[in-house]
Formats: structure tokens, sequence, C-alpha cells
């Protein structure tokens, strides 16, 4: 195969002689010629524009040669040569031949890398053949999977199998997920982990817990990680982008998905410092301007580290005012900015856009990965089961809400929400024990209308004991002085720390003796109760969406850019994946390239240098 | 105020034109107007992050905000400390506060990030 790049290397060559006349050069990328097999007796030989082909013919019939074909490149022919001439004596007595410009072996290719990984053929990214993408691995099991253009249209994918016959080993650049932790003694991730050696011995650093083991309770971060570098043709399960990798695991977000500011300019300088040239972050927000996580990333500039961020998920134009998306939204040249396509490269729906902050797409629906364990979803109806006790009368109770014309079992303190109000004086309490055992992390996921007066207070704890959690237990969260009615928020708590076989979760409306208004004292309504839990595994995959997943696809690149081109900058590797991207209807107009990413095409874009002049003589 | 940090799924609201009633039946709500809550989601309530000019200041700090109580002051590196404040005055009062002091180089609010994927917003 590499004698495609000599090919390219040849072509290139006189390109650049060309370029060189007008002040400009062209620098070729793809490494040296080495030895290759190729076909024994046969030459390429490309004459000079000048000889006509019945020149050429005579010219290699001289030599007792003769031309086998005429290919369909100027100048040049295949040619069958005499017996008893070495392929270097023959070689040479062309190259020396005034009126041939190059002559090379006729090499031989070999078909393209196809790994043999279990579920390679689900991968539709990496080779979309018009394959149905299936539940059989998502998590929780059999969940649904995104069904919009599934199957897709064959051929929208990223043109990465032609570039595994060049590249598959990336090793040599440290990429850096910063996301919820990677589960890295996962089977297709632990021989691709960063070694961190004694200071790191589990390949990163957890910015969450502030120690030095960054396993993933959540699944995202491992997910993106297989993306990036899951083992490839090791008979497993996922692929990556590059079948061996160098990962270091940056927690910054929490069992939720949640991170700070704070965490996240402490795992991006962590990163930086540690030798990482790329950075995923499939993260993101909108709460404004950030200028101590534009610093950082401005720091990663100035170190010469790639950072590919995620467009989002709200189905928005980034662009306008009031959508700003960061880190997306940030404007430093070593960013790339990533929108999700779905398997027949239309944006998918959920994609946020922007023609000045996205820059391109990858595919972002239905994609399988390496995943953190099992998980699993334990749903309360809220209908029976709960223990209520009050201090005064009524207090909480079984009622309905009607959500979006959906009467649905609540919880209701008071009774009579939405048109009543809780006591003054009260304390009213209700909970519930489930069974935890086992799981390695949980989720407390609840939908709740909350209006409580200023100076009563709305509380959720939870105890690993069982019974009552508002007489011990732990505070989860506490409020006062909130007022959502008519909208109900969904929110949601890491409590790992009641993960046992009795865990008690519940609610508390507590009040002062003052009256309140109507409004503000409307009470609480619960209208969902769900706990997601997480059993670790290291066999684990499962199939999601998002510009999450379609991130670090282009991050994948961005390091088998960097691994193929040691010489490469951060501005080369930028430029390599937004010039050699694939154009793509459905992103004009929405990002700043109109293209898609294409693995080979990004592989074969040949940079123009920058900072060289030449004088014509 | 509220305690820790409500993880709230910004903007995976629900609107619900929300009547509701007792198990014995449901009463027709009177909706009203929705808070503005993505602004207090997008943000760590108590906590900011503050950029000193020199790293031997760290005692501005405490002169210019310990009127809020200071519970924690942590150092993230590169001259940034994350400042945890029993009260929450607001971004606003914070700038407005740092400004003109000479040790002070920049003052914002920790802002909360998600890597919520399409599939587990509800």
């Amino acid at each position: 195969m590499k004698a495609l790049l000599r090919s390219i290397i040849a072509i290139a060559a006189l390109v650049g002689v060309a370029l060189t006349l007008l002040n400009q050069v062209a620098a070729v990328s793809f490494e040296p010629v080495g030895t290759g097999a190729y076909v024994a007796g046969e030459v390429l030989v490309k004459f000079k524009p000048v000889f006509s082909a019945q020149d050429r013919t005579a010219t290699v019939a001289a030599r007792g040669h003769a031309v086998l074909a005429n290919l369909n490149q100027p100048g040049w022919v295949q040619v069958k040569v005499g017996t008893g001439q070495t392929m270097t004596q023959v070689l040479a007595a062309y190259q020396n031949d005034p009126s041939v410009e190059y002559a090379q072996p006729n090499y031989i290719y070999h078909t393209t890398a196809v790994p043999n990984d279990t579920q390679y053929g689900q991968l539709w990214a990496f080779k979309n053949t018009g394959q149905t993408v299936n539940n059989s691995l998502t998590q929780p099991p059999s969940s649904p999977i995104y069904s919009t253009n599934n199957p897709g249209a064959p051929g929208n994918d990223m043109g990465i199998e032609k570039s595994w016959d060049h590249i598959t080993d990336c090793s040599s650049i440290v990429v850096a997920v910063v996301d919820t932790g990677v589960k890295y003694d996962q089977e297709d991730l632990a021989a691709n982990m960063w070694n961190g050696g004694s200071s790191f011995p589990n390949h990163g650093f957890d910015f969450v817990n502030n120690d030095n083991d960054p396993k993933d309770p959540n699944g995202h971060g491992t997910h993106v990680a297989g993306i990036i570098g899951a083992s490839g043709n090791n008979s497993l399960g996922a692929t990556g982008v590059c079948w061996k990798a160098s990962i270091m695991a940056v927690r910054v977000m929490d069992t939720t998905g949640s991170g700070t500011t704070a965490n996240i300019v402490q795992g991006i300088n962590f990163a930086v410092s540690h030798g990482a040239k790329v950075i995923n972050m499939s993260l993101g927000g909108g709460g404004g301007f950030d200028s101590a996580f534009s610093d950082a990333i401005t720091n990663a500039q100035t170190n010469d580290v790639v950072i590919v961020v995620a467009a989002g998920n709200d189905g928005v134009n980034n662009d306008i005012n009031g959508n700003d998306f960061f880190p997306c939204n940030f404007t430093q040249p070593n960013l790339i900015c990533v929108a999700a396509l779905d398997q027949s490269y239309a944006l998918a729906n959920f994609s946020n856009w922007g023609a000045t902050s996205v820059d391109v797409g990858a595919p972002g629906t239905n994609i399988l990965s390496t995943w953190a364990g099992t998980n699993a979803v334990i749903s309360d109806d809220l209908t029976s089961g709960w223990t209520f006790a009050t201090t005064t009368s009524g207090g909480w109770a079984f009622g309905t809400v009607n959500v979006g014309g959906t009467l649905t079992p609540s919880l209701l303190d008071p009774p009579t929400y939405s048109s009543g109000q809780y006591n003054n004086s009260t304390d009213d309490r209700a909970y519930k024990a489930f069974n935890l055992a086992g799981v390695n992390a949980a989720v407390w996921q609840v939908s709740e209308a909350i209006n409580v007066a200023n100076g009563d207070y709305f509380r959720t704890r939870y105890s690993s004991a069982g019974g009552d959690p508002f007489s011990g237990g732990t505070l989860v969260s506490e409020d006062t002085g909130v007022a959502t009615f008519p909208n109900i928020y969904a929110v949601e708590f890491d409590i790992l720390g009641c993960i046992s076989a009795s865990c008690s979760l519940g609610f508390q409306l507590q009040s002062d003796a003052t009256q309140q208004s109507a409004t503000q004292s409307r009470g609480v309504a619960i209208t969902r109760f769900k706990i997601n839990t997480l059993t670790f595994s290291t066999t684990s995959y499962n199939t999601i969406d998002g510009t999450s997943m379609a991130t670090p696809e282009a991050a994948g690149l961005a390091t088998m850019l960097r691994a193929y081109n040691p010489q490469y900058t951060f501005a080369d590797v930028v430029n390599a994946i937004t010039k050699g991207g694939r154009a793509t209807t459905s992103l004009a107009g929405k990002t700043t390239t109109g293209k898609a990413i294409d693995v080979m095409s990004s592989l074969a874009y040949i940079n123009p240098p920058t900072g060289l002049t030449a004088t014509v003589q | 105020m509220k305690y820790g940090m409500r993880r709230l799924i910004a903007l995976a609201v629900t609107l619900a034109g929300v009547a509701a009633g007792s198990a014995c039946g449901h009463t027709p709500g009177n909706p009203q107007a929705a808070p503005t809550a993505r602004a207090q989601q997008t943000r760590v309530l108590g906590e900011y992050l503050v950029t000193l000019v020199a790293r031997d200041s760290v005692k501005a700090i405490v002169d210019l905000y310990g009127q809020f109580g200071i519970k924690g002051i942590q150092d993230l590196g590169h001259n940034i400390f994350l400042v945890t404040l029993t009260e929450d005055p607001g971004p606003a009062k914070m700038e407005q506060l740092r400004g003109g002091n000479a040790h002070i180089q920049a003052v914002q609010p920790n802002f909360v990030y998600g890597t919520r994927g399409p599939r587990n917003a509800q």
C-alpha cells in the first residue's frame, strides 16, 4: 500500500516544483519510501511530456523491453522488462535516460484493512453499508435506539478503512478524554490507556474526588474513549478510530454527568502539562462567557494542543445570541467544534449547528462503543409503599398531576395541590426504601414542581440504613423561596453513599409559623421518581447518540494525524481536518466548512507550510 | 439559597399545564409565569473563580469578599482560586466589588457544564 504513497510523493514532488516557481512550496506529509512488494519484471515509467507514444514505445523497445499499457495519466507507461536484470538496474537505467522523468516498480496493493472486532459490522461511522444498527448491546438492555435513517444511505461514513492501510497505531500521541472518567480496565480499552507511571497508576486523574483514580461511574467518558481508541483487530467488541492509542483519563464530570469550571480548568491544565497533544471534551453549557475556561484553552494553544469539542444537543443554532454554547463558541484556533450526523448524513435532529461556531460534522447517532458496566433502572410509580408522616394534618399524599395532558400519579403536599396551601408550622415527610445492593453507582432522578416560601424548606435526603432519612441520614438538597409552578423540573443526585440493601430516599416539606400567600405556599408535586444504577463490568458496550459521540470521531482523527505527521502543529491538524473534509449538503450554511470529517482525505491533505519563501532565479 | 448543587437538567423541563388533585380527583390548576431558572442552574451558587494578579495576594480575597463568609479557598493553578462563600451576593456584586482592586484581576461564577446526550434528556 505504501506504493500509493510513493506515487503521491512523486506526483507531489512535481507539483512542488511547479509551486516553487510560484514562490510556494507544497510539503508532502507522507512517510519516506520504504520496502514493499512489487510485480517482478515490471516497472512504471513516466516520460517527459515532449515525447509521443511512438517515441516512448521506441525507447522501451530499444532496451529490449515492451510496453504493456499506456496508463491513463500523461506520460506514464507500464513496461515489461527483459530477463537478467535486477529491479535496481532497470530503474537506474530509466532514471538516467534523459527522456524519462521518473521510474518506479509496479507495487502490489493489499485489500483494505478491516478489523476482526465482533461488533465492527455495527460501526456504520467507519463503514456504512446501509446496515441496520440494533439495540442488542444498549444500556439499559434493549433500550430504544435512534430510529431516523436507520438504516441509512450506504457510503455515508468517515472514509476510514483506506487510512487504516497507512496507520492504525496512534499511541505515540497522548489523547486526553476530559469527561466523566474512563473505565480503564474495560476489555477493549485496557491495552490503550496512557502510561502515567507511578504517579498516575490509573492512567489519569480525578478532579471530582481529587484522587488519582479516574474510574468512570457514569459511562459517558468510557464511550468517548472507545470511539477514539478501542483496541482494533483484537477479536473483541468495538474498534476505535485508532486501533492502538494512549488515552489519558481526566475526570472532571461527576456521576450525573455534571461538572464545573473549576474542575474542567484543572483537567485541561493537567492534560496539557502531562503531555496530551489532543484533548476531547464532549461537554458544554450555556451559562455565559467563561474566562477561566477560555484561558485554559488558550494555555493549551500555547502548548500546541488541539481541543475537540461538542456542538451541543439542543437542536439550536449556536450563533444566535442567547444560544451560546461553550466551549464550542470559543474562538481559539486550536479548537474544533463538531456537529452530529445521522446514518444518511442528515444533521441529527438533536444536533446544534452554527455557521460561525461549529466547524465540521461527524457520525453521532447509534454509535456503538465501550461502556463502564451494566445499567438498570428502578422506577417507582408513586402509588404505593411510601411512608407518610406529618406533625399537623394532611401532609404528603398520593395524587395525580396533569403533565402535558396526561394524568400522572404523583406525591403531593398538600393533598389539594395545586389549588391548596401547605400548613404552617408543619414537618411533612415521605420516604421509601429501595434495594441497591451490589451496584457501583446510583443516580436518583426526580421530576418536581416546587412553590415553597422563603423561610419554609423543601428537602431531599437519603439513609443507607433505611427508615426515616430525616432522622439522621444525609442531606441531598434544600430549597427555600422557590416557585416553579407550572413548570416541572427534572433534577438528579449522585447517591453513591446510599448504596445498600435498604436505601431510604425521602422528601420533606417544613414550614414556619408565618402565613404565606397562596402562590408562595402552593407546595410540592413529585411527578417522576427513578434510580439509575450502574454495576461495573469490563465487558460492556453501549449504543448511544449525541454530539458527544461525534466529537471523539474527530478527536481520534486529530490523534491519528499527529501520530502520522509528528511534525504537525495544532494549526496543521485543524487545517487537515477542516480542509480535508467531505462536502455535505446538510452541513452547508450550518458549519464553518460545510464538511463532514473524512479520515483518508485529511490524511492525504497536503498542508502548505507557513513562513517559507522562494525566489525565482 | 439552595444547599449544595442541585443537578437540574437545564431546560429539560416538562412544561406542564399543571392541574392536579388528590387521589380522589383533580382540580384544574392556575398556571403562572415560569421562573427564569436557567441562570441559576448554570452556575454553582456561592462559588466563584477569582484570578489574582500575583499568587502572594490571596489575602486580598479575604479582605474583599470576607464579608460574605469564606468557607474555603482552593488553588486551581495559574493564579486562579475557587472561593466558596457562605452567602452569595451574586455575580454582579462580586464584580462590582472587584472593580479597581489592584490585587484581583478577575472574578467569575463557577459555571456548570454537562455531558448529557439527547437520549437521556427527558
